[in-house]
């Protein structure tokens, strides 16, 4: 086995807009009034990873297109999350993808 | 082409009993499962004494989680009365009791056993959606939990690709769930009884009796596009797209071939199985099928020595609409990117030429997981003894039927091939 680097850039492959959520993510503020968006990302060099999907309408699904460009970020602190993230508790994720 | 696989004796279905599925505050697991064996008890033709009962085998998945009791196997063998019969339980999601079934089959084909109870179980109803749907989401793989997905959020993403590349809607989807509500309705087990138009009929009549202002709905398809009737859980899968959370138990009771005529002359055997293990989404072969399904089909027709072409209908795993659509594929009943035109055709209702989940499937019947893959059983049971009722299969002639279950986003898939002679 070895570590082989990826750029962190890829296109959405699937994805859904999460209504009925698990209680961690509830307490981070998303829910039914707040949903948000997961998806499946193939990344350009050919694996696919899934990722939490940021700087997207959830609200409005419809209007998110399969190959969508993607780049990877790694929040610290993100201004769209409504809870605080510093939390030790917070599931935050360590890597989000968002339109690129 | 791989190894063609034998069961070292034939072995054959001579009972089969399920309780009502629902939500049932005042009943639990053993109440359930107690239920179910007596109507299987009732179904034998010529009579059972459960102390012939070699052994029994049980699925379940949550219970350990949901009602905090573990060790059902020991505990359903007591309140059956059948201490000290040896019992084993399976967990493999929401095909538990498809991997029950196996092991009995497994277990009289060696013959070690001459005959065995097989079933499942799950009580579920007593907790939270938000736990339920955390509890079954311990089946998704690690990666995809902390990527936020949920059960139907993997299935609702898997029909984004599967919309994306073959050109399906959320319309389509919505001929599945029709088509579901209307076979249920003759399923005196079913949880949801009522068609689309019966449930749009009588929210307009509570309306209109509440004086608030009645909705507009003309069609069933305009009541399942509005949000307030038909809310999104994960997109595109809305409520009327998921199965519901459900308590029920089913059991079905095996023996050798050699024997099978002492208890009915009705039999029904085992012609082929499957099973295969599939890998997570992220890296999954396709987004739009699962990779278990085709190997565990392959391996069941192979065994049979059938195509998909011969089997008359089916009992699929629609934990999901856009579940049922790729299972059918999957399957090889109709080839990958069609299985939305053939429901749109109608080809999967009861009267069409490859009748689907005429039971009502997962999503109208329930689906009390590890209940779930001996209850698709049971349907296939009926249909082939022409004894399904209202929802009889119109063909005299059924003698070939398959069910398939996958536990949890497609990691485990089971399929059998029931046939009567």
């Amino acid at each position: 086995m070895q570590w082989v680097e990826m750029a962190g850039t890829g296109t959405l492959a699937a994805f859904t807009s999460i209504s009925i959520c698990p209680p961690w993510m509830a307490q981070l503020g998303f829910g039914r009034e707040n949903p948000y968006c997961t998806g499946v990302v193939r990344l350009d060099e050919g694996p696919r990873i899934v990722a939490r999907i940021d700087g997207v309408d959830a609200r409005h699904p419809e209007r998110i297109d399969i190959g969508l460009p993607l780049a990877i970020r790694f929040p610290d602190k993100r201004p769209d999350t409504p809870s605080d993230a510093s939390d030790d508790a917070s599931p935050e994720p360590r890597w989000v993808f968002a339109h690129r | 082409m791989s190894k063609t696989r034998r069961l070292g004796r034939g072995v054959s279905l001579v009972g089969a009993g399920m309780s009502r599925f629902g939500m049932f505050d005042d009943r639990d697991s053993k109440d359930l499962f107690l239920e179910a064996f007596e109507e299987m008890r009732e179904s034998v033709d010529k009579g059972l004494d459960p102390n012939d009962i070699d052994a029994l085998y049980v699925g379940n998945f949550t219970n350990d989680l949901f009602v905090q009791q573990s060790h059902w196997g020991a505990i359903l063998t007591d309140a059956l009365g059948l201490i000290p019969k040896p019992a084993t339980r399976t967990e493999g999601a929401c095909a538990s009791s498809a991997l029950a079934f196996r092991e009995g089959v497994f277990a009289i084909a060696s013959g070690y056993y001459d005959m065995v109870l097989v079933g499942g179980f799950e009580e579920m109803s007593k907790r939270s959606t938000e736990e339920v749907a955390e509890g079954l989401a311990l089946a998704a793989s690690p990666y995809e939990r902390s990527a936020g997905f949920t059960f139907p959020g993997v299935f609702g993403a898997m029909a984004t690709a599967y919309f994306d590349r073959y050109g399906a809607t959320r319309e389509h989807l919505m001929n599945v769930t029709i088509k579901s509500h209307n076979n249920a309705r003759s399923n005196p087990k079913a949880q949801h009884q009522r068609t689309i138009q019966q449930i749009m009929k009588s929210r307009i009549e509570r309306a209109t009796q509440k004086g608030d202002p009645a909705p507009t709905w003309e069609t069933e398809k305009e009541f399942l596009a509005d949000p307030r009737a038909n809310p999104a859980i994960a997109w595109p899968m809305h409520l009327f797209d998921c199965s519901p959370i459900s308590d029920g138990a089913s059991c079905v009771l095996l023996v050798a071939e050699e024997l099978a005529a002492s208890f009915t002359d009705a039999p029904i055997h085992v012609r082929g199985l499957g099973q295969a293990s599939g890998r997570a989404l992220h890296a999954a072969d396709d987004l739009t099928s699962f990779e278990a399904t085709r190997a565990a089909a392959r391996e069941a027709y192979q065994m049979a020595g059938v195509t998909p072409a011969d089997i008359q209908l089916a009992e699929v795993h629609d934990c999901f609409t856009i579940a049922e659509i790729m299972h059918m594929e999957d399957l090889g009943f109709f080839e990958a990117g069609t299985g939305y035109k053939a429901v749109e055709e109608g080809l999967t209702k009861i009267d069409g030429s490859k009748p689907i989940n005429s039971s009502g499937g997962l999503k109208c019947k329930g689906h009390p997981v590890g209940a779930t893959g001996t209850a698709q059983m049971i349907e296939i049971w009926h249909q082939l003894r022409q004894t399904a009722q209202e929802r009889q299969i119109p063909n005299q002639d059924l003698h070939l039927g398959m069910t398939q279950s996958i536990g949890g986003t497609g990691g485990t898939c089971a399929v059998t091939i029931l046939e009567r002679r």
